[in-house]
Protein backbone atom coordinates (compact mmCIF):
# COMPACT_ATOMS: atom_id res chain seq x y z
CA UNK A 1 0.00 0.00 0.00
CA UNK A 2 1.33 3.63 -0.82
CA UNK A 3 1.56 6.09 1.96
CA UNK A 4 0.11 9.14 0.50
CA UNK A 5 2.25 12.19 0.32
CA UNK A 6 1.34 14.91 2.73
CA UNK A 7 0.89 18.63 0.82
CA UNK A 8 3.07 21.66 1.17
CA UNK A 9 -0.07 23.29 3.35
CA UNK A 10 -0.92 20.50 5.43
CA UNK A 11 2.95 20.18 6.90
CA UNK A 12 2.96 23.50 7.18
CA UNK A 13 -0.40 23.40 9.87
CA UNK A 14 1.29 20.34 11.24
CA UNK A 15 4.28 22.35 11.85
CA UNK A 16 1.79 25.31 13.51
CA UNK A 17 0.11 23.26 15.80
CA UNK A 18 3.35 21.72 17.40
CA UNK A 19 4.80 25.10 17.31
CA UNK A 20 2.18 26.63 19.56
CA UNK A 21 1.72 23.27 21.59
CA UNK A 22 5.71 23.89 22.48
CA UNK A 23 5.09 27.95 22.97
CA UNK A 24 2.36 26.70 25.19
CA UNK A 25 4.36 24.36 27.34
CA UNK A 26 6.90 27.16 27.82
CA UNK A 27 4.72 29.97 28.69
CA UNK A 28 2.85 27.52 31.35
CA UNK A 29 6.54 26.49 32.73
CA UNK A 30 7.41 30.57 32.82
CA UNK A 31 4.41 31.86 34.31
CA UNK A 32 3.83 32.14 37.94
CA UNK A 33 2.15 29.24 39.44
CA UNK A 34 -0.79 28.49 42.45
CA UNK A 35 -1.15 30.95 44.65
CA UNK A 36 1.53 33.33 43.53
CA UNK A 37 -0.02 33.36 39.99
CA UNK A 38 -2.96 35.34 41.46
CA UNK A 39 -1.06 37.45 43.86
CA UNK A 40 -2.46 41.10 44.17
CA UNK A 41 -0.82 44.11 42.45
CA UNK A 42 0.33 46.15 46.68
CA UNK A 43 0.09 50.04 46.81
CA UNK A 44 1.86 51.01 50.02
CA UNK A 45 0.85 53.79 51.42
CA UNK A 46 1.10 55.58 55.08
CA UNK A 47 -1.12 57.24 57.54
CA UNK A 48 -2.43 60.48 55.77
CA UNK A 49 -1.53 59.36 52.56
CA UNK A 50 -3.37 59.38 49.50
CA UNK A 51 -3.25 56.55 46.54
CA UNK A 52 -5.07 56.02 43.61
CA UNK A 53 -6.44 52.73 43.23
CA UNK A 54 -7.93 51.05 40.72
CA UNK A 55 -11.57 51.31 41.65
CA UNK A 56 -10.99 54.53 43.46
CA UNK A 57 -9.21 56.72 45.85
CA UNK A 58 -7.69 55.99 49.38
CA UNK A 59 -6.12 57.54 52.18
CA UNK A 60 -6.01 55.97 55.99
CA UNK A 61 -6.38 58.33 58.26
CA UNK A 62 -6.17 56.88 62.20
CA UNK A 63 -5.30 53.58 63.48
CA UNK A 64 -6.62 52.49 67.34
CA UNK A 65 -6.88 50.03 69.41
CA UNK A 66 -8.35 48.45 72.59
CA UNK A 67 -9.77 44.97 74.44
CA UNK A 68 -13.33 45.72 73.79
CA UNK A 69 -15.10 47.81 71.54
CA UNK A 70 -18.58 49.26 71.01
CA UNK A 71 -19.86 49.71 67.70
CA UNK A 72 -22.48 51.91 66.31
CA UNK A 73 -24.35 49.51 64.78
CA UNK A 74 -23.86 45.57 65.61
CA UNK A 75 -21.99 43.69 68.45
CA UNK A 76 -19.47 45.13 70.59
CA UNK A 77 -16.43 42.28 71.20
CA UNK A 78 -13.97 41.66 74.13
CA UNK A 79 -11.24 40.23 72.95
CA UNK A 80 -8.23 37.69 74.29
CA UNK A 81 -5.60 39.89 72.09
CA UNK A 82 -6.07 43.46 71.49
CA UNK A 83 -8.90 44.62 68.22
CA UNK A 84 -6.82 47.27 66.23
CA UNK A 85 -9.62 49.43 64.55
CA UNK A 86 -8.56 51.45 61.00
CA UNK A 87 -10.07 54.79 60.04
CA UNK A 88 -10.05 55.26 56.17
CA UNK A 89 -11.90 57.52 53.46
CA UNK A 90 -12.38 55.95 50.05
CA UNK A 91 -13.99 57.93 47.20
CA UNK A 92 -15.52 55.53 44.16
CA UNK A 93 -14.37 56.22 40.77
CA UNK A 94 -16.33 55.48 37.68
CA UNK A 95 -18.98 53.71 39.24
CA UNK A 96 -19.98 53.29 42.84
CA UNK A 97 -17.31 50.47 44.40
CA UNK A 98 -16.59 49.03 47.99
CA UNK A 99 -13.82 47.12 49.67
CA UNK A 100 -14.26 44.18 51.47
CA UNK A 101 -11.53 41.97 51.41
CA UNK A 102 -8.93 42.80 54.44
CA UNK A 103 -6.05 40.99 55.54
CA UNK A 104 -3.56 42.58 58.58
CA UNK A 105 -0.02 41.17 58.50
CA UNK A 106 1.81 41.27 61.82
CA UNK A 107 5.48 41.81 62.54
CA UNK A 108 6.23 38.07 62.47
CA UNK A 109 4.43 38.05 58.93
CA UNK A 110 1.38 36.06 60.49
CA UNK A 111 -1.47 36.90 58.20
CA UNK A 112 -5.50 37.74 59.73
CA UNK A 113 -8.17 37.60 56.18
CA UNK A 114 -11.34 38.87 56.95
CA UNK A 115 -14.40 40.22 54.84
CA UNK A 116 -17.47 42.37 55.72
CA UNK A 117 -20.23 41.57 57.70
CA UNK A 118 -17.85 39.89 60.31
CA UNK A 119 -19.14 40.03 64.10
CA UNK A 120 -16.17 40.20 65.37
CA UNK A 121 -13.32 41.33 62.42
CA UNK A 122 -15.35 43.36 59.97
CA UNK A 123 -14.46 45.73 56.98
CA UNK A 124 -17.12 48.36 56.69
CA UNK A 125 -16.66 50.58 53.22
CA UNK A 126 -19.95 49.45 50.83
CA UNK A 127 -19.71 51.71 47.96
CA UNK A 128 -21.12 55.20 48.25
CA UNK A 129 -21.53 57.66 45.24
CA UNK A 130 -18.70 58.12 42.69
CA UNK A 131 -16.96 61.00 43.82
CA UNK A 132 -18.67 61.17 47.78
CA UNK A 133 -16.01 60.45 50.63
CA UNK A 134 -17.18 57.01 52.47
CA UNK A 135 -15.42 56.94 56.03
CA UNK A 136 -14.87 53.34 56.73
CA UNK A 137 -13.91 51.37 59.45
CA UNK A 138 -11.58 48.05 59.33
CA UNK A 139 -11.88 46.38 62.73
CA UNK A 140 -9.46 42.90 63.39
CA UNK A 141 -8.41 41.55 66.31
CA UNK A 142 -4.65 40.36 66.67
CA UNK A 143 -1.97 38.81 68.87
CA UNK A 144 -0.41 41.88 70.54
CA UNK A 145 2.87 40.24 71.25
CA UNK A 146 3.51 40.49 67.51
CA UNK A 147 1.41 43.75 66.81
CA UNK A 148 4.77 46.17 66.71
CA UNK A 149 5.40 46.78 62.32
CA UNK A 150 1.82 45.30 61.30
CA UNK A 151 0.64 46.69 57.87
CA UNK A 152 -3.09 46.34 56.62
CA UNK A 153 -3.91 45.38 53.31
CA UNK A 154 -7.48 46.59 51.94
CA UNK A 155 -9.20 45.37 48.71
CA UNK A 156 -12.02 45.03 46.65
CA UNK A 157 -13.50 41.43 46.53
CA UNK A 158 -13.48 39.31 49.70
CA UNK A 159 -14.25 36.11 48.00
CA UNK A 160 -11.52 36.39 45.27
CA UNK A 161 -9.33 39.24 45.68
CA UNK A 162 -6.83 37.85 43.03
CA UNK A 163 -5.60 39.98 40.47
CA UNK A 164 -7.19 42.85 41.78
CA UNK A 165 -4.78 45.68 43.32
CA UNK A 166 -4.58 46.23 47.53
CA UNK A 167 -3.53 49.41 49.81
CA UNK A 168 -1.04 48.45 51.87
CA UNK A 169 -1.55 50.34 54.94
CA UNK A 170 2.01 51.13 57.20
CA UNK A 171 -0.09 51.42 60.79
CA UNK A 172 3.12 52.51 61.96
CA UNK A 173 2.03 50.52 65.56
CA UNK A 174 4.69 50.81 68.27
CA UNK A 175 5.19 48.75 71.58
CA UNK A 176 4.02 51.71 73.79
CA UNK A 177 0.65 51.69 71.60
CA UNK A 178 0.15 48.25 72.15
CA UNK A 179 1.01 48.65 76.13
CA UNK A 180 -1.64 51.37 75.91
CA UNK A 181 -4.51 49.26 73.98
CA UNK A 182 -3.82 46.36 76.12
CA UNK A 183 -5.29 48.59 79.09
CA UNK A 184 -7.71 50.01 77.09
CA UNK A 185 -11.33 49.44 76.78
CA UNK A 186 -14.73 50.85 75.12
CA UNK A 187 -13.54 51.79 72.37
CA UNK A 188 -16.31 53.45 70.45
CA UNK A 189 -16.25 52.37 66.65
CA UNK A 190 -18.38 54.27 63.95
CA UNK A 191 -19.28 51.84 61.26
CA UNK A 192 -19.42 53.69 57.27
CA UNK A 193 -20.87 56.84 57.27
CA UNK A 194 -21.13 58.72 53.46
CA UNK A 195 -20.04 62.30 54.25
CA UNK A 196 -22.74 65.03 54.20
CA UNK A 197 -25.25 62.19 55.49
CA UNK A 198 -26.65 60.57 58.70
CA UNK B 1 -22.20 -28.28 21.96
CA UNK B 2 -20.59 -31.41 22.29
CA UNK B 3 -17.10 -29.93 22.35
CA UNK B 4 -18.54 -27.62 25.15
CA UNK B 5 -20.05 -30.10 27.18
CA UNK B 6 -16.86 -32.40 27.05
CA UNK B 7 -14.49 -29.90 27.58
CA UNK B 8 -16.33 -28.97 31.20
CA UNK B 9 -16.75 -32.28 31.88
CA UNK B 10 -13.15 -32.92 31.91
CA UNK B 11 -12.82 -29.86 33.84
CA UNK B 12 -14.63 -31.07 37.10
CA UNK B 13 -13.44 -33.93 36.73
CA UNK B 14 -9.96 -32.39 37.38
CA UNK B 15 -11.09 -30.48 39.99
CA UNK B 16 -13.05 -33.83 41.69
CA UNK B 17 -9.24 -35.42 41.19
CA UNK B 18 -8.06 -32.26 43.47
CA UNK B 19 -7.70 -32.10 47.16
CA UNK B 20 -9.16 -29.03 49.11
CA UNK B 21 -5.51 -28.07 50.03
CA UNK B 22 -4.99 -27.98 46.59
CA UNK B 23 -7.79 -25.70 45.24
CA UNK B 24 -7.45 -23.26 48.46
CA UNK B 25 -3.41 -23.35 48.01
CA UNK B 26 -4.10 -22.37 43.33
CA UNK B 27 -6.94 -19.92 44.94
CA UNK B 28 -4.70 -18.41 46.79
CA UNK B 29 -1.51 -18.06 44.26
CA UNK B 30 -3.92 -16.49 41.58
CA UNK B 31 -5.09 -13.81 44.46
CA UNK B 32 -1.31 -12.77 44.87
CA UNK B 33 -0.46 -12.90 41.23
CA UNK B 34 -3.55 -10.65 39.82
CA UNK B 35 -2.92 -8.36 43.46
CA UNK B 36 0.85 -8.21 42.20
CA UNK B 37 -0.06 -6.96 39.18
CA UNK B 38 -1.67 -3.95 41.02
CA UNK B 39 1.06 -3.47 43.63
CA UNK B 40 0.27 -6.38 45.79
CA UNK B 41 -1.75 -7.04 48.74
CA UNK B 42 -1.44 -3.83 51.47
CA UNK B 43 -1.99 -4.39 55.03
CA UNK B 44 -5.19 -2.67 56.34
CA UNK B 45 -4.17 0.38 58.36
CA UNK B 46 -5.55 -0.04 62.13
CA UNK B 47 -7.51 2.66 63.09
CA UNK B 48 -5.40 5.06 64.07
CA UNK B 49 -7.93 7.75 65.77
CA UNK B 50 -6.51 9.57 69.03
CA UNK B 51 -8.82 9.68 72.10
CA UNK B 52 -10.71 12.52 73.11
CA UNK B 53 -10.34 13.27 76.53
CA UNK B 54 -11.65 16.42 78.78
CA UNK B 55 -9.33 19.22 79.32
CA UNK B 56 -6.49 17.64 76.83
CA UNK B 57 -5.75 19.29 74.22
CA UNK B 58 -5.92 17.60 70.45
CA UNK B 59 -4.43 19.03 66.82
CA UNK B 60 -7.29 18.56 65.06
CA UNK B 61 -5.24 20.53 61.84
CA UNK B 62 -5.48 23.10 61.20
CA UNK B 63 -6.80 23.76 64.63
CA UNK B 64 -6.22 23.05 68.67
CA UNK B 65 -9.26 22.18 70.46
CA UNK B 66 -9.60 21.69 73.90
CA UNK B 67 -12.85 19.82 75.03
CA UNK B 68 -13.66 20.99 78.32
CA UNK B 69 -17.76 19.42 78.63
CA UNK B 70 -21.03 19.15 76.95
CA UNK B 71 -24.38 20.25 77.90
CA UNK B 72 -27.49 20.29 76.89
CA UNK B 73 -29.89 23.24 77.63
CA UNK B 74 -33.67 24.34 76.54
CA UNK B 75 -32.91 27.74 76.84
CA UNK B 76 -29.52 30.15 76.51
CA UNK B 77 -30.67 33.24 77.74
CA UNK B 78 -29.78 36.54 76.54
CA UNK B 79 -29.04 36.90 73.01
CA UNK B 80 -29.40 33.34 71.69
CA UNK B 81 -32.89 32.78 73.23
CA UNK B 82 -34.65 29.43 73.70
CA UNK B 83 -34.47 26.88 71.38
CA UNK B 84 -37.91 26.54 68.90
CA UNK B 85 -36.41 23.42 67.87
CA UNK B 86 -35.96 21.48 71.01
CA UNK B 87 -33.12 21.70 72.81
CA UNK B 88 -29.36 22.86 72.68
CA UNK B 89 -26.90 20.53 72.90
CA UNK B 90 -23.68 22.32 73.50
CA UNK B 91 -19.79 21.42 73.95
CA UNK B 92 -17.63 23.98 75.29
CA UNK B 93 -13.75 24.10 74.35
CA UNK B 94 -10.62 26.03 73.69
CA UNK B 95 -9.89 26.32 70.39
CA UNK B 96 -7.04 28.40 68.75
CA UNK B 97 -4.75 27.73 65.51
CA UNK B 98 -1.04 26.59 64.67
CA UNK B 99 -1.07 28.49 61.55
CA UNK B 100 0.26 31.66 60.32
CA UNK B 101 -2.54 32.52 58.69
CA UNK B 102 -5.88 32.94 60.16
CA UNK B 103 -8.67 30.02 59.53
CA UNK B 104 -11.78 30.60 58.25
CA UNK B 105 -14.50 30.11 60.17
CA UNK B 106 -16.37 27.45 58.17
CA UNK B 107 -13.70 25.34 59.00
CA UNK B 108 -14.11 25.76 62.73
CA UNK B 109 -17.63 24.54 62.20
CA UNK B 110 -16.44 21.64 60.13
CA UNK B 111 -14.20 20.22 62.93
CA UNK B 112 -16.60 18.98 65.69
CA UNK B 113 -19.66 16.54 64.80
CA UNK B 114 -21.53 14.27 67.69
CA UNK B 115 -22.21 10.82 66.39
CA UNK B 116 -25.33 8.05 66.49
CA UNK B 117 -27.20 11.21 67.18
CA UNK B 118 -30.76 11.63 65.77
CA UNK B 119 -32.75 14.44 64.82
CA UNK B 120 -30.41 17.50 65.23
CA UNK B 121 -30.77 20.82 62.56
CA UNK B 122 -29.01 20.63 59.47
CA UNK B 123 -28.01 24.25 60.54
CA UNK B 124 -29.22 27.36 61.55
CA UNK B 125 -30.22 28.00 57.89
CA UNK B 126 -31.41 24.65 57.14
CA UNK B 127 -33.41 23.03 59.76
CA UNK B 128 -34.54 19.73 57.98
CA UNK B 129 -33.86 16.92 60.52
CA UNK B 130 -30.41 15.07 59.76
CA UNK B 131 -28.15 12.86 61.95
CA UNK B 132 -25.84 14.11 64.27
CA UNK B 133 -23.06 13.46 61.99
CA UNK B 134 -24.47 15.44 58.82
CA UNK B 135 -25.21 19.20 61.56
CA UNK B 136 -23.42 22.16 61.45
CA UNK B 137 -23.27 23.87 64.89
CA UNK B 138 -22.74 27.83 65.12
CA UNK B 139 -19.76 28.74 67.43
CA UNK B 140 -20.52 31.07 69.87
CA UNK B 141 -17.15 33.11 71.82
CA UNK B 142 -18.07 32.28 75.56
CA UNK B 143 -16.92 35.76 76.72
CA UNK B 144 -19.12 37.81 74.55
CA UNK B 145 -21.74 36.12 72.49
CA UNK B 146 -20.41 36.75 68.79
CA UNK B 147 -20.08 34.31 66.54
CA UNK B 148 -16.44 33.28 65.87
CA UNK B 149 -15.78 34.00 62.07
CA UNK B 150 -12.65 32.96 61.90
CA UNK B 151 -9.47 31.86 63.79
CA UNK B 152 -6.47 34.69 63.80
CA UNK B 153 -3.10 33.44 64.93
CA UNK B 154 -1.76 33.81 68.67
CA UNK B 155 -5.59 33.91 70.04
CA UNK B 156 -7.23 31.07 72.05
CA UNK B 157 -11.26 31.87 72.31
CA UNK B 158 -13.48 29.37 74.65
CA UNK B 159 -16.19 28.55 72.55
CA UNK B 160 -19.73 26.64 72.35
CA UNK B 161 -20.20 24.59 69.55
CA UNK B 162 -24.17 24.70 69.70
CA UNK B 163 -27.01 22.17 68.11
CA UNK B 164 -30.56 21.90 67.96
CA UNK B 165 -32.04 18.52 68.67
CA UNK B 166 -35.90 17.89 68.48
CA UNK B 167 -36.91 17.31 71.69
CA UNK B 168 -38.76 14.30 70.50
CA UNK B 169 -35.30 12.33 70.93
CA UNK B 170 -34.46 11.54 73.88
CA UNK B 171 -32.13 13.18 76.08
CA UNK B 172 -28.65 11.69 75.55
CA UNK B 173 -26.86 11.12 79.16
CA UNK B 174 -23.47 10.59 77.28
CA UNK B 175 -22.03 11.81 73.90
CA UNK B 176 -19.75 10.28 71.67
CA UNK B 177 -17.58 13.31 69.95
CA UNK B 178 -15.43 12.84 66.40
CA UNK B 179 -13.12 16.02 65.66
CA UNK B 180 -11.94 16.17 62.22
CA UNK B 181 -8.93 17.68 60.39
CA UNK B 182 -8.55 18.95 57.23
CA UNK B 183 -5.53 19.50 54.64
CA UNK B 184 -4.48 22.72 53.30
CA UNK B 185 -4.28 22.38 49.27
CA UNK B 186 -5.16 24.15 46.24
CA UNK B 187 -8.96 24.05 45.36
CA UNK B 188 -9.61 22.31 42.31
CA UNK B 189 -12.25 24.54 41.10
CA UNK B 190 -10.42 27.94 40.83
CA UNK B 191 -7.09 27.28 42.24
CA UNK B 192 -7.90 28.86 45.24
CA UNK B 193 -5.92 27.55 48.29
CA UNK B 194 -8.02 26.69 51.60
CA UNK B 195 -8.65 23.87 53.81
CA UNK B 196 -10.24 20.72 52.27
CA UNK B 197 -10.19 17.07 52.52
CA UNK B 198 -11.98 16.61 56.17
CA UNK B 199 -10.85 13.24 57.62
CA UNK B 200 -11.92 12.25 61.07
CA UNK B 201 -8.99 11.65 63.63
CA UNK B 202 -10.09 11.12 66.87
CA UNK B 203 -13.02 10.43 69.18
CA UNK B 204 -14.30 10.38 73.13
CA UNK B 205 -17.06 9.89 74.74
CA UNK B 206 -18.61 12.49 77.32
CA UNK B 207 -21.15 13.37 79.97
CA UNK B 208 -23.88 15.24 79.25
CA UNK B 209 -24.70 17.74 82.16
CA UNK B 210 -27.12 20.43 82.32
CA UNK B 211 -25.85 23.86 81.02
CA UNK B 212 -25.43 26.14 83.91
CA UNK B 213 -25.44 23.60 86.54
CA UNK B 214 -22.42 22.72 88.04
Amino acid sequence: MRVPRPSRTQLGTGALVVAALAVGQVLEEQLPQGSDGGRLFERPVSMGQTIQMRTGDFTPRTVEGATTILRSIGSGIRSPGVVVVLSFDFVSRGESSSLRYGELRDGDGRVTVFGPSGERNDVSCEGGPVGIVVHCTAVVEADPETLPGSTMGLAGDELDPRFDDMAVVDLDISAADVEAWKRAVDLEVDVREVAGMG
Amino acid sequence: MTEEVTRSARVRSWLAGRSLRQILLAVGAVILLVSGAFGGLKQAEADQRDTLEAGRPHLSEPIDLTIKRVAWSDDLGEVIGPSEYGRYLLVIADVSSNQDRSVDGGVVREALRFTGLQGFSASQVDTDPVRSEDAEPQVIVTDDRTRLDGLGPGLTYEVAFIWQQQASEPLPTSVRLLTRSHGFRQGTFDDAEGWFDIADDAVGRFPVTEFGAS
